[in-house]
């Protein structure tokens, strides 16, 4: 599904990811871990193409399609999806209105027929539920006066509306309480099916607790310098990123 | 083609008398003027409103996109007491074209209110500002005004101006200016287009939502048409 070769990107002339190998398959979850600063948010930025995000060198395959030659809004019709990790206000642009306008935009792009109003808001308010999200959000403006755990869950009703596949997560997990963690992996892992894939951005083994990933890598200093099973999480809770020093020395 | 320049100058007067209502809505599109400023309107009107007795409301709602300049201030004389004027504008310019509009506020009466909510929207090589005058007379007693400025600048060549003049000879008359100033943000046009949005189409939502206070006091067919044409008017706005 996606293979990520060699990848180089420098933001504001400063490189940041230095050579980065990665391939996921259909329907495998990946975590990555790694301490602040180590490049895992300009991953997720790169992928989706946002400016000022300039990949210098490497390739990114998604579906066989070369995924850098994309527009931000080409790559989300083709299906990749980045769940922010600070989701940004649009003053009184409509929450449901602006999620229908996004997802007709994408079908718009693929050659398919609008969704029907009444089918989209039935979805939609199935979402919420599932989020134990109130139903006026959907009449409010886009994240305005959400409170941070709003925020995330929203990320989320727009993930399992927009039926991404491939979803990157840039750590929804950070600020969310116990419960609403808990809400979140739930929401995550009822969207996970053989033809979606997944990269969770996290600090916390708590989430992968959830999610319980096919693989973790540890990214440092703009590559990914470990890469295992479910035990690399516990062995990081454990021991921190210290270890990352003494394996390089 | 059209390399003169033509004049509209209407003039518009309203009077309301005891506890009557009324709500003038304008949504105007002459022609701008081709990209490089040559030709088009002039746009010089005259508007003003007298809330004549007391109870008395006017509520102008403009929203202009067109005209090469345009200069329009529609007022409101609130005579009666208790008596209420409303002014909520969108002003959108483009290219070469010049908007100086806003409005009057005179509070004459006893209790009077009034309500200024203005949203300008600059591209291009354009300039738009907002000149509006709050007055409270001596025999005004506790009158109130509330008045909102918000300007959004679209690329790097516009400007936005805001001129509130505001005089108070009552002392237990109470005003409020707020006003903003801010660039379409990078953050959000980045958010709209990861979600499917084209660039055009972020833009015409973020505006959309920038006007929503302004676009939900004009009748329903004026709020579909005044939002296509600022999407129209935008075209060729950003990149």
């Amino acid at each position: 599904m996606l293979k990520i070769n060699n990848l180089h990107v420098a933001v504001g002339g400063t490189e940041i990811i230095k050579g980065l190998d990665l391939e996921v398959g259909s329907g495998e979850l990946h975590a990555i871990m790694g301490p602040n600063g180590s490049g895992k948010s300009t991953l997720g930025y790169a992928l989706v193409g946002r400016d000022g995000y300039a990949v210098t060198e490497g390739s990114v395959e998604f579906e066989g399609r070369d995924l850098l030659e994309l527009e931000i809004e080409q790559r989300a019709a083709a299906g990749v999806f980045l769940a922010l990790q600070y989701p940004v206000e649009i003053p009184g642009v409509n929450n449901a209105y602006f999620l229908r306008a996004a997802l007709n935009a994408q079908r718009k792009a693929r050659g398919e027929d609008e969704v029907d109003s009444i089918d989209f808001l039935k979805s939609v308010r199935e979402q919420l539920k599932i989020l134990k999200m109130d139903e006026s959000l959907l009449k409010r403006a886009v994240n305005e006066g959400f409170s941070g755990g709003e925020k995330k869950r929203n990320e989320i009703v727009q993930l399992a509306v927009l039926e991404p596949k491939l979803a990157i997560l840039d750590e929804t997990d950070s600020g969310l309480d116990i419960d609403a963690l808990k809400l979140v992996a739930e929401g995550v892992n009822r969207l996970r099916d053989s033809q979606r894939s997944f990269i969770v951005i996290t600090h916390y083994q708590r989430l992968l607790d959830y999610l319980k990933p096919d693989r973790i890598h540890v990214l440092s200093d703009g590559r990914i310098v470990e890469s295992g099973d479910a035990s690399l999480a516990e062995r990081l809770e454990r021991e921190g990123y210290a270890f990352l020093d003494a394996t390089e020395a | 083609m059209r390399d003169e320049n033509q004049l509209h100058a209407a003039v518009v007067e309203l009077v309301a008398r005891k506890n009557a209502k009324i709500k003038y809505s304008t949504v105007q599109n002459w022609y701008p003027g081709d990209e490089n400023g040559k030709g088009g309107i002039y746009n010089f009107v005259t508007k003003r409103g007298d809330c004549r007795e007391d109870n008395a409301r006017i509520s102008w709602t403009q929203v202009e996109t067109g005209s090469a300049i345009t200069w329009k201030y529609p007022s409101c004389i609130l005579r009666g007491d208790g008596s209420a004027g409303e002014f909520y504008s969108v002003a959108l310019t483009h290219n070469y074209q010049q908007a100086d509009t806003g409005t009057k506020m005179i509070h004459l009466g006893k209790n009077t209110t009034s309500k200024v909510i203005s949203k300008g929207i600059s591209a291009g090589k354009s300039s738009n500002s907002y000149r509006g005058l709050v007055r409270m007379a001596r025999r005004a007693e506790n009158a109130r005004n509330y008045t909102q400025c918000d300007s959004l600048l679209i690329g790097k060549t516009c400007g936005a101006h805001t001129f509130p003049y505001i005089e108070s000879a009552n002392p237990t008359a109470r005003i409020e200016h707020e006003a903003t100033t801010s660039r379409i943000g990078e953050d959000q046009l980045f958010y709209c287009r990861s979600r499917g949005l084209g660039e055009e189409d972020a833009v015409a939502l973020i505006v959309d939502g920038f006007c929503k206070e302004v676009f939900k006091e004009l009748p329903m067919e004026f709020a579909v048409e005044a939002k296509a044409l600022l999407e129209i008017s935008l075209e060729g706005a950003v990149g």
